[in-house]
């Protein structure tokens, strides 16, 4: 492939908004690289991105051209589990204080777009918002009604002992 | 069909999880990647496809959803493993077609079909692969991590499916028309090669891992395309080389089969895989080499008689590639270096009745020169060759016709070689390079067994040398000790190197004595002396074995420095070896001579001599009764001065009692330097065989010490153990006899050192 | 609108296994839908567990585990003692599975990290590792040995596992003080407050009690019932007598002889010797005998399930003669009481042997069984699991690194290693000097199969002479090659 560092490519949103973006960018997704490498470089041709709505779309650039030079990612880039942290860089942390919408629309784009790095940063930010909290405080964080009838909650918990404090 | 129009699209699906209308619109695409690609895909179509596998994946969600409780955790994936059985099927039916097609074909059309359509095919699977990459994220990884073995990720997918659907039932036409391509190349027809290396990739893709399918194995390959490829060589070389060797020369096929292996190296970097480098070559060697292998042998000796150098360079080379390829040449070559040594020194033994030492030794070196060459010519040196050759060598320097009766034969005759260099000599020696003579030895050395017989003849003469100052350099004469040094070690030439410590040292201590003597008080009585002081146990020098009173000149001499030494080096004593003193006298008497002749005699001689001083002549028993000189050393020493006509006897030339001998006053000579000191030959051959008897003695000693050594460190041991170990410890030696060991141990018993324990037991007594 | 319950179940997958196990607790605690896709998730369950600690070969019941170990770092975290002893059975029978299941390079181990920081804590050292009935007159007052007797010999292995001897360790003289790493444990794992009792003199009047010696336990550290079960109260002294005195000797040789058994728990799991690369060859030629020696040797070495062929460092100490009879000999103590405690120091050597595998025997079947009697008949092996390995014999040298030059130091040296029904390894060696066998050993590989830590067991006389002289000794390999070290520091 040719100089294709000061190639642009064009995006589309779903709501029809067009965005320009350097290609090497773009390539942090997995299926805008791909699909370059099956039908080569678009050029002036528009990418239609059909899932993601201009405002997400932008952000989750924002996030593609801060890591831009990270190592590139492979196919299957999650062989091994085990050697991920949970710890999340600063710049991602900044970057992940956003509302709790705006947090999930990340995280679908990231899938969407096959972007592995930034959908492992909003599945942790959302872990972190789990850790270290009690059921009641996990339901009033994300909105989740309790349907549990005071008898099942009482069996629940009993079942739940061997994570209880000694 | 590749030249159908492209059909219309589809609707897209109308709702997200719709599997029908989502299949309906996917199956257009992929249908469109897989024939009409050539067309080109749009960006939008892809992304449209991309989208729909991806929101019909996701659209149920994890929670919520009126599934029961069995299956919560796999709504999502009961979709997605809808979308992988259809497009599974899919390849199915697209795969009959193309096999419908295929079977149409025979030979280079049919590989041409099979690289197209496998090519086709392959890249479509990428396409589909990349579409399809949020199944292979999330349904097929979880489907492998529990350990489901017929589900792949989408790429593979393609390949499994060509696999059983397509290959099974074409790869043999295939490989027949790959196989004949080769065997045109093989015959010398250009061909194109570019389509066996695409058949053999295709090959290679498909071997999946049994195990892990994101792996691959070269098991297809192996079995589909190396096995018949090598089978298909193998007949073909063993049909070609029957019927040229029919035909032709062994030599003319050595080179043909060379060039074939050459060939078919240099084939597989052009379109096989490095990995068949080592099958090929050993089903080539097989076809080529060992099928063949006994007719190339059988020239062997042919080649050998003829000096043949390049050829059997040849032969070496293709039967070292076969196992045990040249056990056989080599036990020829063997019994051929051995019988030629043999003729060599039979023909050097009748040349003359005594063998002279350098025609012996000229005679064992040629052969092994010319085959020591052989070796590093064409058979590159190899270990067991030279092994071979050693082998042989040592057979026929220590067993052949001269050393019939008296196998110590060729030590001896080797160690009077090496004097007759290393002395100051008659002729050769200047203009052939000492260091390679002395190279020459050590190379017979190395196969003498009767290491021990070198040695004492070898100090012996050394010792000669020394004492007589009859060495060509002493250079050569420690080059020659180091070299020996090298070979059989310290204690080999401990001896010899103490001989020359004390000729420096008497050099040393003759310049003290002469120091000593000039500080006055002695006369200075016209007479020059030299002393050698010689170690008793390093020098093997016999004392006289005759008495002998040294004429009264000769005593002040001796007297003087025996006081001297006695301060020096009190305590030791000093035994003087008449028999090896030697000096010089001035002939004043003779007439007619300008300037008087000076004779070399030996100290008897000049004993004799100086009797003349007091009168001209003298009888034999006078002689007898002033010198003590014994018969046996008198006679012969009278005989030499009696020959060179320094005296006269009268009745004339008789040594024995009553006869009367005079001074020759009309004595004359061509150099005014006359040697009377000639050594005596029986002398010399008593000394030989006294030589011989140490040695036996020397054995002896040898045998019991490593016997005693050994019984000493273990104490108890076993009779015929005792006698291996013993065996083992001295061989660097010489090889020593059974009977013999058992003849020191019997005296070991005598004397009490061994006593016999129960059955074949020996102890050791302290 | 997107939210938590609106996500995919890939999506959910991905987020909470970057929770803790009591995270994930609460999770299911939350709603009835949570709840359902968190309880019997499988895939959830197992990797959790693959994150949290090494993964294991096999398929396990994951979520049980999970629960299981989650619930051992909780007791493990209990700043209550009572809490700690109660679950004693239970915390061993965890730690096992820790041990058995963990990566056998120690430093890239979660399993072996996790244990070593828990066991950092005073509490959990007194209480799991400290409660054999050797605590019943040792330790401190935290120290007490457990109910019963099996849970002593449980608290027993524990601490030999553990492999760290706790012990109060006097302060190391002066000249050697500019060396800190010498220090035998940290301060951490030493009791303060009032002054403890030296655990090292109990231990010692165990190992040499030659009571303990019996046909019953084989004369090695096994139960004196004649079934080859381990007694781990047994190890545990030797275990304690040796450390001592490997401190000791470390201390003396100035740094030059390495510290030893000071990491917890390393070492002490299955295959966690793991080989140095192999030197290069040098270059001096064999001889031909030695060469046909070494190529059966590497034949047998390939069916060798033990890892025998190799050179290994082995240790003996000994009581002077006089001292280990009047201690046995000269008072009647009756004989369910233990003797008094041994304030003499005994001597130490430090041997290095080198053996090689020459026999492989499968078990049961007893061919020309040309040594030992055979003292496998007659156990009951219907509790054994798996496979049974074969028995391998061995021969070799052993060399003294105190007085090489002695000829008496070296001798020959042979032995078998074989299972016991529990599954432990047990090595037999027999000393050789002069063709003649004078010592015996029995010991126990500790950690299993092929561990790093080596064996640990008693010597004594190979005629099983009641009056002694017996000790402690233990062994451990070094590397797999038996050639000489060119750096012998």
């Amino acid at each position: 492939m040719s100089s294709e560092g000061e190639q642009t490519v064009k995006l589309v949103s779903s709501d029809n908004v067009e965005i320009v973006t350097e290609r090497k960018v773009a390539e942090r997704s997995m299926l805008i690289k791909n699909m370059i490498e099956d039908l080569g470089a678009p050029g002036e041709e528009p990418i239609p991105i059909m899932n993601v709505s201009e405002n997400v779309l932008k952000k989750v650039l924002e996030w593609c051209a801060q890591h831009k030079n990270d190592p590139a990612p492979t196919q299957d880039d999650d062989a091994d589990s085990r050697k991920k942290t949970t710890d999340i860089e600063e710049w991602d942390q900044k970057f992940m204080q956003v509302d709790q919408e705006m947090l999930f629309e990340i995280i679908l784009a990231a899938n969407y777009m096959d972007i592995k790095a930034l959908l492992d940063v909003g599945c942790k930010t959302v872990a972190n918002m789990i850790k270290g909290k009690s059921p009641e405080e996990i339901r009033k964080t994300f909105n989740i009604q309790n349907d549990f009838t005071p008898e099942e909650e009482d069996q629940i918990r009993r079942e739940n002992e061997w994570a209880e404090d000694r | 069909m590749a030249d159908a129009v492209a059909k219309a699209a589809p609707p897209l699906p109308t709702s997200k999880d719709d599997i029908n209308g989502t299949w309906n619109y996917l199956e257009w695409g992929v249908d469109r990647i897989m024939v009409n690609l050539s067309y080109g895909l749009d960006l939008k179509t892809y992304m449209t496809l991309y989208t729909s596998i991806h929101n019909f994946c996701t659209a149920q969600k994890a929670v919520g959803a009126q599934t029961n409780l069995n299956s919560s955790q796999r709504g999502a994936h009961l979709l997605g493993e809808d979308l992988y059985r259809r497009l599974n099927d899919y390849l199915k039916r697209h795969l009959t077609g193309v096999h419908t097609e295929m079977v149409k074909h025979v030979d280079e059309a049919l590989l041409t079909f099979y690289i197209k359509e496998w090519k086709r095919y392959t890249t479509a699977g990428t396409y589909n692969n990349h579409l399809f990459r949020y199944l292979n994220r999330h349904w097929v990884k979880r489907e492998m991590d529990e350990g489901k073995k017929d589900i792949y990720d989408i790429y593979t997918l393609h390949l499994v499916r060509w696999k059983e659907d397509m290959f099974g039932s074409t790869q043999n036409a295939v490989m027949d028309a790959v196989l004949r391509l080769v065997e045109k190349q093989r015959n010398g027809e250009t061909i194109e090669q570019s389509k066996i290396k695409s058949v053999v990739d295709s090959f290679v893709s498909l071997g999946i891992d049994e195990q892990d399918s994101t792996k691959t194995t070269l098991d297809v390959y192996r079995k589909h395309f190396e096995e018949p490829f090598l089978e298909a060589t193998k007949v073909y070389y063993e049909k070609e080389s029957a019927e040229f060797l029919a035909v032709n020369s062994v030599v003319d096929y050595m080179k043909k089969a060379e060039r074939r292996l050459d060939e078919e190296k240099e084939r597989v970097p052009l379109y096989l895989l490095q990995e068949i480098m080592t099958p090929l070559m050993k089903t080539c060697e097989a076809a080529l080499i060992a099928k063949h292998a006994n007719v190339l042998r059988d020239e062997f000796q042919i080649l050998l008689d003829n000096d043949r150098e390049e050829d059997m360079a040849r032969m070496y080379k293709l039967l070292a590639r076969i196992p045990e390829g040249l056990d056989p040449l080599r036990a020829k070559f063997e019994a051929h270096v051995r019988s030629c040594g043999l003729l060599a020194v039979e023909k050097a033994a009748q040349a003359s009745e005594a063998i002279d030492p350098k025609n012996y030794v000229d005679a064992l070196l040629e052969v092994n020169t010319q085959y020591s060459a052989l070796v590093q010519n064409a058979f590159g040196g190899e270990s067991e060759f030279v092994r071979s050759l050693d082998n042989a060598c040592r057979e026929y320097v220590n067993r052949n016709k001269v050393c019939q009766k008296n196998s110590a034969k060729s030590p001896e005759l080797l160690s009077k070689h090496a004097d007759n260099v290393l002395k100051r000599s008659q002729k050769s020696s200047e203009e052939d390079d000492m260091e390679k003579l002395l190279n020459q030895v050590m190379t017979i050395f190395k196969y003498i067994e009767d290491k021990d017989v070198f040695q004492k003849f070898y100090s012996k003469m050394l010792a000669k040398r020394l004492v007589n100052g009859t060495s060509a350099s002493g250079d050569a004469e420690t080059s020659m000790i180091s070299k020996l040094k090298d070979a059989s070690g310290f204690e080999y030439t401990n001896k010899l190197q103490r001989m020359f410590q004390d000729m420096q040292t008497s050099k040393d201590l003759n310049k003290a004595y002469e120091e000593h003597l000039s500080k006055g008080f002695s006369s200075d009585d016209g007479i020059g002396t030299s002393f050698q002081i010689l170690g008793a146990g390093f020098w093997p020098l016999q004392p006289p074995n005759t008495t002998f009173a040294p004429p009264a000149l000769l005593v002040k001499q001796y007297e003087r420095f025996t006081h001297f030494y006695a301060d020096k080096h009190g305590g030791r004593k000093l035994t003087w070896l008449w028999n090896l003193c030697k000096g010089e006298i001035r002939a004043n008497y003779i007439k007619n001579a300008k300037v008087p002749y000076t004779f070399q005699v030996s100290t008897y001689q000049m004993a004799i001599l100086l009797l003349f001083n007091d009168s001209d002549t003298a009888s034999y028993d006078d002689i007898a009764s002033t010198t003590m000189l014994a018969k046996e050393t008198l006679d012969p020493s009278l005989a030499i001065m009696l020959k060179a006509k320094v005296l006269t006897a009268s009745p004339e030339g008789k040594t024995e009692p009553g006869t009367t001998y005079s001074l020759n006053y009309n004595f004359k000579a061509k150099k005014l330097k006359v040697n009377l000191n000639i050594a005596i030959k029986s002398e010399q051959k008593q000394e030989a065989e006294d030589t011989h008897k140490t040695i036996e003695e020397d054995r002896k000693m040898l045998m019991q010490s490593a016997i005693v050594r050994i019984m000493k460190s273990r104490k108890t041991m076993k009779h015929t153990q005792l006698v291996s170990e013993t065996i083992q410890q001295i061989k660097s030696r010489f090889s020593p006899k059974v009977s013999d060991i058992k003849k020191c141990i019997d005296i070991l018993l005598e004397k009490e050192y061994l006593e016999r324990l129960e059955g074949d037991e020996l102890g050791y007594l302290a | 609108m997107a939210s938590l319950l609106e996500l995919s179940h890939e999506l959910l997958h991905c987020i909470f296994t970057e929770i803790s196990p009591t995270d994930l607790s609460s999770i299911s605690r939350t709603c009835k839908d949570l709840n359902r896709y968190v309880c019997g998730n499988k895939l959830l369950h197992k990797d959790i567990y693959r994150r949290r600690y090494d993964p294991p070969d096999s398929e396990l019941d994951w979520e049980t585990q999970v629960h299981n170990l989650f619930e051992l770092e909780r007791i493990l975290e209990s700043e209550d003692h009572e809490v700690k002893r109660e679950a004693l059975g239970t915390v061993a029978e965890r730690i096992d599975h820790l041990l058995e299941t963990s990566a056998s390079d120690p430093d890239a181990s979660l399993n072996i990290r996790l244990l070593a920081e828990h066991f950092a804590d005073v509490a959990n050292i007194d209480v799991f590792l400290c409660s054999s009935s050797l605590f019943s007159r040792a330790g401190s007052i935290s120290q007490i040995p457990a109910a019963t007797e099996e849970l002593c010999q449980t608290s027993a292995k524990l601490h030999c596992l553990y492999g760290v001897p706790v012990d109060e360790v006097p302060a190391p003289t002066p000249f050697f003080e500019w060396q800190p790493h010498v220090q035998f444990s940290s301060p951490s794992r030493t009791r303060s407050g009032s002054k403890p009792r030296l655990t090292h003199t109990y231990a010692r009047s165990k190992v040499y009690d030659l009571r303990q010696y019996t046909d019953a336990t084989l004369w090695g550290p096994f139960r004196d019932d004649g079934s080859q079960r381990v007694d781990w109260e047994k190890v545990e002294a030797i275990m304690i007598v040796l450390g001592f005195n490997l401190r000791k000797f470390t201390e003396r040789s100035g740094g030059r002889f390495p510290l030893i058994w000071d990491e917890p728990f390393i070492g002490a799991t299955p295959r966690s010797y793991i080989s140095l690369p192999p030197a290069p060859a040098p270059d001096k030629e064999l001889d031909e005998e030695l060469l046909k020696i070494r190529e059966l040797a590497l034949g047998l070495d390939a069916q060798d399930p033990y890892g025998v062929t190799g050179t290994w460092m082995r240790v003996v100490c000994f009581l002077d003669f006089n001292d280990l009879y009047a201690f046995n000999f000269t008072k009647r103590t009756p004989a369910n009481e233990p003797r008094e405690p041994i304030n003499t120091e005994e001597a130490i050597r430090l041997i290095r042997v080198k053996w090689h595998v020459t026999k492989i025997e499968m078990p049961n079947s007893h061919s020309e069984n040309d040594d030992d009697e055979d003292e496998d008949d007659g156990l009951d092996w219907s509790n054994f699991q798996g496979e049974r390995l074969p028995i391998v014999h061995f021969a070799g040298t052993s060399r003294s690194l105190h007085a090489s030059w002695d000829p008496n130091a070296n001798s020959k040296i042979r032995g078998t290693v074989r299972q016991t029904p529990e599954g432990q390894i047990r090595w037999t060696t027999f000393s050789i000097f002069h063709g003649e066998e004078r010592w015996r050993s029995e010991g126990i590989q500790v950690g299993g199969l092929r561990s790093a830590r080596g064996v640990l067991g008693n010597w004594f006389d190979k005629d099983y002479d009641i009056h002694g002289p017996a000790g402690p000794t233990a062994f451990w390999k070094e590397t797999d090659t038996l050639e000489e070290e060119n750096n012998t520091n």
